[in-house]
């Protein structure tokens, strides 16, 4: 059962058409990649997907239902939660407190009836992101690897059906993707959230993904498997250049 | 370990409001007893002013247009028919909070020097029609005949006193339930906490009706107090006000109310000085933006604490980039 | 009517456009909303004052002062606003200025007490322009003020300074990069600003009053109509100073002088709420 399919959807801006006609789906469990150059449209995509920016033209349906036009907040309710590219925690509190705020919104209202509950959501939440030993610990003092995670335990806190992740290990060490690595496989395996993620570690992003959407100046230019994309000779062409194969299976 | 952070604080402010609960059994200070009475007012505006502009980062240029809303009101009703304050207050709380919402649905979504040239000029614009409208609003002189809080002084001092006490004891709550989290959150940023599900202008809104409403109540109890509502009592205040919470500390209620506190004290200590009271008064405050930026009460705070996070600080091992 | 309205109003919309100007170069390159900007204002006018009551030639009075100002605006800026800036807070910055505007008017008050005081005019003669008879003081204050405004566009333009400016205002980061003393910048930006300011201070002084508290509703205006015109568009500011100014003196000649005031603040709250990025705006809020 598809939970999300992208239908035609297009955005300008002034004669640039940042996303054109894009479309694709997404069955409910799965683990999509959205590959493509820096300035293809990825963000953008994401950004009208939630709510962010408003698209031109085209149709976005969540379990079968259109979201078009829903404010981010409404969409976040709904299940479908995104993470951001630059890290946004929410400064002078803890990781504790930021968690908790995931949990203030009215869909975790209705799934948390008690504070005693709330704090093992947040508790078992933690657990899950490998973030239970710094749980105190005030979000300024966190290296850059801790507030990546954060960012997706936060999006994790929601308990969304459907994650968007924007490229969760940007400026991040070999030893640092690891344990979001694991914590993004995690969510999927145990609690079946869907994932989409946008990622440039190529390594990494092929492991973790099952299938892959390709877009390159706002067009979807080739989807199949990992292993199908990195064959494709467009893909090859635009984004991963001669020899762009053996990068990622070396 | 837990709960011992606070512990210094707590007693320390706990212990100066059994103080001022006792000052009229203890000294007969009629002039003090006024002094301190119109200080928790000012303890009061501060701390409602922080509700909204502490914790949400929206720096509110125009609070005395609440807080006029409160006077005035008391004022108009007081021409008809005596009013006492237990009606008064919950109307002046009503009406602020109305006129909050108000004020906020357009505004909420404006930022930084937007938001503050736009409540500047709320508030600009509320003067200029009390001046304007003198045959209501009394204009320049104000409205007198208006029923005094209690009959005598003291009675008086501890009417205000309870009221702030309770004022800021509800406004501390809300800071740190999960509305005031919340309303951190929307600080730090709007979009992340959205993408959690927050319906941020709902908070933002709601933010400015609680802070309207106390500034108003505390409006209309200064009215009570002086038995006068005008200009000169309302409009100064919106700067004062930010005076005081950033001396005080921002993001805590209780630092910015400390912080309305002592400097309205201060200033009526230094009214002797002329003048000088004022140039003391905006020098102190470049001084504190300068050197102590998040406020003498939010440092004396933490200076008071034993530091929980530090300890727990140790097991983050991962590299910085 | 309309005479007086086009003289009276454009006479007032210059000064306004000279006063805006200012503030939005403070905005539009170091990006610091400066309620101290007023205080400039005020001060010129009151080393005028000064200096030509010690005896001083008026010109050289005013000249002095304005030399002084500019002295005033770099070293505030060097100092606090710089430093303020690097914390990133905009809060504090704008509780600085705002408490130093109030500082300065303490300390004028103290010295000067709270009378008002005026300096001679410029020049003597008036101008009949039509039917109506403009007072010299006026004449050259418009004069001064579009002449200084064109001189600091071409100084913006054509010198080496202004370009450094403008690409400063454009992306500090950038201009550093290309070997730009950004610091520099902004503290020459202020300078200019406090100057600009400062002119029409001294120009207006003598046909409007100098007291402790001219700065507030100067500041009020300024603010307003550069978040009019679109924070850090020095055209958009320009225009939006006439706009406002011919407002203005259409509601002080129709109805009362004593709503100009709210006028000017309704419209600039309608457009705040409706097009919070200004006439002429490109930063969205």
């Amino acid at each position: 059962m598809n939970i999300l399919s992208v239908e035609k959807l297009l955005k300008q801006f002034g004669g640039l058409k940042a996303v054109n006609e894009v479309s694709f789906t997404v069955e409910k469990g799965e683990k999509l990649g959205i590959l493509g150059p820096n300035g293809a449209g990825k963000t953008t995509l994401f950004n009208l997907i939630t709510g962010f920016r408003k698209s031109d033209a085209g149709e976005v349906l969540f379990e079968g239902k259109s979201i078009m036009g829903f404010s981010p907040e409404k969409i976040a309710n709904m299940g479908l939660v995104r993470t951001f590219q630059i890290v946004k925690p929410f400064k002078e509190l803890s990781v504790y407190d930021n968690l908790k705020i995931a949990t203030l919104s009215p869909k975790m209202k209705k799934e948390i009836k008690n504070e005693n509950q709330r704090k093992s959501w947040i508790e078992k939440i933690a657990d899950m992101s490998e973030l239970t030993d710094v749980l105190n610990v005030n979000v300024e003092l966190l290296p850059h690897g801790f507030l990546k995670k954060l960012e997706v335990a936060k999006a994790l806190a929601v308990n969304p059906k459907l994650i968007l992740l924007d490229e969760p290990f940007a400026g991040l060490t070999h030893q640092e993707i690891d344990p979001i690595s694991r914590v993004i496989s995690r969510a999927n395996e145990v609690n079946g959230t869907t994932i989409i993620l946008i990622e440039h570690r190529l390594k990494e992003f092929m492991k973790l993904v099952e299938r892959v959407v390709a877009i390159d100046y706002g067009e979807k230019i080739a989807e199949g498997t990992p292993g199908e994309i990195i064959n494709n000779p467009k893909v090859i062409e635009s984004y991963l250049g001669k020899g762009g194969a053996d990068l990622v299976n070396s | 370990m837990m709960n011992k952070k606070f512990s210094i604080s707590t007693i320390l402010i706990l212990a100066g409001v059994c103080l001022l609960l006792l000052f009229p059994v203890m000294s007969d200070d009629l002039y003090l007893i006024t002094v301190f009475s119109i200080a928790l007012i000012y303890a009061v505006y501060a701390a409602s002013w922080d509700l909204l502009s502490g914790f949400t980062g929206k720096e509110n240029f125009g609070h005395a247009a609440f807080i006029a809303i409160g006077a005035y009101m008391l004022g108009f009703i007081s021409q008809h028919f005596a009013i006492p304050p237990y009606l008064s207050v919950p109307l002046a709380a009503l009406l602020s909070f109305i006129f909050g919402i108000l004020i906020g649905l357009p505004t909420l979504r404006l930022k930084g020097p937007y938001f503050a040239l736009a409540t500047l000029a709320v508030a600009s614009i509320m003067e200029k029609l009390t001046y304007s409208f003198s045959d209501v609003t009394g204009g320049e002189d104000g409205l007198y005949g208006i029923e005094f809080l209690t009959g005598d002084e003291i009675s008086s001092f501890y009417f205000v006193l309870i009221f702030a006490i309770i004022a800021i004891f509800v406004l501390y709550s809300i800071g740190k339930s999960n509305f005031g989290l919340t309303l951190k959150a929307i600080k730090s940023d709007d979009d992340a906490a959205r993408a959690l599900g927050i319906n941020t202008d709902r908070f933002k809104v709601l933010a400015f009706g609680i802070s309207a409403a106390f500034a108003g109540m505390a409006g209309t109890i200064s009215g009570h107090y002086y038995s006068y509502v005008g200009p000169d009592i309302v409009y100064p205040l919106s700067l004062n006000i930010i005076i005081m919470c950033v001396v005080g500390g921002l993001g805590g209620i209780i630092p910015a109310a400390l912080g309305g506190f002592a400097l309205s004290f201060l200033s009526e200590m230094l009214r002797d000085f002329g003048d000088w009271n004022q140039l003391i008064y905006s020098g102190i405050l470049m001084i504190i933006v300068i050197f102590l930026p998040r406020g003498v009460f939010n440092i004396l705070g933490d200076f008071l604490k034993f530091r929980r996070k530090d300890s727990a600080g140790v097991s983050v091992k991962g590299e910085r980039r | 009517m309309l005479q007086s309205l086009l003289i009276n109003g454009t006479i007032n919309s210059s000064i306004y456009a000279l006063i805006a100007l200012g503030f939005s170069l403070t905005f539009g390159v170091a990006g610091i909303v400066n309620l101290y900007h007023g205080a400039y204002f005020m001060v010129a006018a009151y080393l005028t004052f000064v200096f030509s009551n010690l005896g001083m030639p008026l010109w050289i009075s005013a000249i002095f002062s304005l030399c002084l100002v500019m002295v005033l605006g770099a070293v505030i800026m060097k100092y606090p606003l710089l430093y303020l800036k690097k914390k990133g807070e905009s809060i504090y910055l704008l509780i600085f200025t705002l408490g130093g505007a109030y500082f300065t008017q303490y300390l004028l008050k103290m010295i000067f007490g709270a009378r008002f005081y005026s300096i001679p005019p410029f020049i003597d003669n008036s101008l009949k322009i039509g039917s109506e008879i403009v007072p010299g003081s006026r004449v050259f204050a418009f004069a001064v003020s579009i002449i200084t405004i064109l001189l600091v566009m071409l100084f913006i333009g054509k010198t080496s300074i202004g370009k450094k400016i403008t690409a400063t205002s454009q992306d500090v980061y950038a201009a550093e990069l290309v070997g730009i003393n950004t610091n520099m910048i902004f503290v020459v930006t202020s300078a200019i600003s406090a100057l600009l300011a400062g002119i029409a201070g001294v120009v207006i002084s003598p046909y409007l009053s100098i007291s402790p508290t001219m700065w507030l509703p100067t500041l009020i205006k300024a603010f307003a109509i550069v978040i009019f015109g679109g924070l850090g568009s020095l055209g958009g500011s320009i225009i939006a100073a006439f706009i406002m100014g011919y407002l203005e003196t259409f509601i002080a000649l129709t109805w009362t002088s004593s709503m100009t005031e709210v006028a000017f603040l309704v419209v600039v709250f309608i457009f705040l709420i409706f097009k919070p990025s200004g006439l002429m705006g490109k930063k969205t809020i």
